[in-house]
């Protein structure tokens, strides 16, 4: 299990990515796992197809790394259903683990299609 | 949240088994709207989610520590297994408790008699000062440790170096009553440094100094114990410079000594310390300060900064003749003053003070402590051949816990963490 701080993407990249999706779904305000999966879904068009059940041991991952806080609230259709929010912390490690992603992406694309070949 | 959340992983097990199901419930609601039907719908989401036992047990994992996991696990049945059979039990607790308990007791008693050290300042620092190998000699013999005449100790006192503090003392008995029935409190003939050297405090009036013990003092103040001082004048402050009769004779109370120092000899505590000087008064005549073969004194010092025993030991001998020559008996045959002259003082580590209960029981207890750590031993070795035997008979039982999933490791710590079944 990865610890605080900046350990290499490598070989975690998937877990990793899981957790910044997200984060970055709570910070559209607070929601439950079914929302979370749903939104992360349906923003990525359909292409990240999760599997619901392994939302549910990244959102406990991310609570108890204080990213992220729970509250039990009432949902939409009047079910009970847990709520998760972004705390302060969890909000830095978003913007962090985006400019990560960044880098990521830009490093991979770099190697995929050198300057070189632009041209 | 931290490693508390293995005391808490219960609760949280049964607060994501909620979220779980209120997951389910949800989806399978969306699904009904999308028009399916609700046998249906619920199947669809469950296949949404996965299987809801597999993610509990996901988080749960998480939130365990493995080995304390397993350890808790073992613990819970080898009590069982125990209650199961509450004849072996009784056996192995009674066993193991008996042999604990013998050798805390025995250890204890060898902790006060040998381990521990006085209740003075650095006891590690204080030596006894006497004559080395000393087999025979002649003469008068009072108290529990007559290894001094009184001119020997003088000579000592003056000559000696290497120490910050050097004292002497002896044992004797006084009377506290006032003609009648004799009561006899525990006393201590002491020099005038005695208090000083072993850095006790007072715990009331002040304690003696070598001004109190200067010869020819006729009735010097003396100083008693806490213990005393609670025991027989019943803790009252006034006690001090009040008289004490000893023998008959008045003394002053100067003070008190501090609480828990009971004299320099473990086993045996004193009441009342009389400085030197005031022996002639008590004795009379018969006065032992200036006789050379009445042996009534023990010497103990600190030893100096920068000084050891070895090099404080070495001056003591290059005087030692020295203070021998002059305090050779007169009534002392040819024979007896070559013995005598032969005589060499020597310094010896005494920061767990002296004892005549050392002396005679030292080694018996420490016979009786490696007796004591044997039968525990046995005790321990009984019941590992019970276990073992009993083994076999489990085998049964660890090809099941085998076959259902158990790891070799945990097979052989199960039975390690309780005992077989009958």
């Amino acid at each position: 299990m990865p610890k605080k701080g900046n350990p290499p993407l490598q070989g975690e990249l998937l877990q990793g990515t899981l957790d910044l999706l997200i984060l970055k779904t709570l910070a559209l305000g607070p929601a439950h796992g079914h929302t979370v999966a749903h939104v992360i879904e349906r923003r990525s068009d359909d292409v990240l197809q999760i599997e619901h059940g392994s939302l549910y041991p990244a959102l406990h991952r991310l609570e108890d790394r204080g990213w992220i806080a729970s509250f039990w609230g009432t949902s939409e259709n009047n079910r009970r259903a847990r709520y998760y929010r972004l705390t302060p912390s969890g909000r830095k490690k978003l913007v962090e683990q985006t400019s990560r992603w960044d880098d990521l992406v830009r490093a991979i694309d770099r190697v995929l299609r050198p300057a070189s070949e632009e041209k | 949240m931290s490693w508390t959340r293995f005391f808490r992983r219960r609760r949280w097990d049964e607060e994501r088994a909620r979220e779980l199901q209120s997951y389910l419930e949800m989806e399978t609601d969306e699904n009904v709207a999308r028009g399916l039907p609700p046998d249906e719908a619920r199947q669809a989401a469950r296949r949404k989610l996965g299987e809801p036992l597999r993610i509990r047990e996901e988080i749960y994992l998480m939130n365990t520590v493995g080995v304390l996991d397993a350890l808790g696990q073992d613990l819970r049945y080898g009590a069982r297994v125990l209650r199961l059979n509450p004849g072996f039990a009784a056996v192995a607790v009674l066993s193991l408790a008996l042999g604990v308990g013998a050798n805390s007791a025995i250890f204890q008693l060898l902790d006060a008699v040998r381990i521990r050290t006085l209740p003075v300042k650095d006891p590690s620092e204080l030596v006894e000062v006497r004559i080395a190998d000393r087999k025979s000699a002649t003469g008068r013999f009072t108290g529990r440790f007559p290894q001094l005449t009184n001119p020997l100790w003088e000579g000592i006192r003056d000559k000696a170096e290497g120490f910050s503090g050097l004292t002497a003392w002896g044992t004797s008995r006084f009377d506290l009553s006032d003609g009648g029935e004799a009561r006899y409190a525990e006393g201590l003939w002491v020099s005038g440094a005695f208090f000083e050297t072993l850095g006790v405090r007072p715990a009331a009036g002040r304690l003696l100094t070598p001004e109190d013990d200067v010869r020819g003092c006729a009735s010097p103040g003396v100083v008693i114990s806490h213990a005393f001082w609670q025991r027989e004048l019943g803790g009252d402050p006034s006690a001090v410079g009040r008289d004490l009769r000893l023998d008959g004779h008045p003394f002053p109370i100067l003070g008190v000594a501090g609480a828990g120092f009971f004299g320099v000899e473990v086993g045996r505590s004193f009441d009342v310390a009389v400085p030197l000087c005031a022996e002639p008064t008590i004795d009379g005549a018969n006065a032992a300060l200036d006789k050379s073969d009445w042996w009534f004194l023990a010497a103990i010092g600190r030893i100096k900064p920068g000084w050891t025993v070895a090099r404080a030991t070495a001056q003591l001998a290059q005087i030692s003749p020295g203070i021998l020559q002059a305090t050779v008996s007169p009534r002392y045959s040819v024979g007896d003053a070559k013995h005598y002259l032969a005589f060499s003082l020597a310094a010896f580590p005494a920061g767990t003070g002296v004892s005549s209960l050392r002396r005679n029981y030292e080694k018996p207890l420490w016979i009786l402590l490696a007796m004591t750590a044997l039968v525990l031993l046995i005790a321990c070795a009984n019941l590992a051949n019970l276990m073992l035997a009993r083994a076999s008979a489990r085998e049964r039982e660890i090809a099941v816990r085998l076959a259902i999933g158990a790891s070799r490791g945990r097979i052989v710590r199960s039975p390690a963490g309780s005992a077989p079944p009958w």
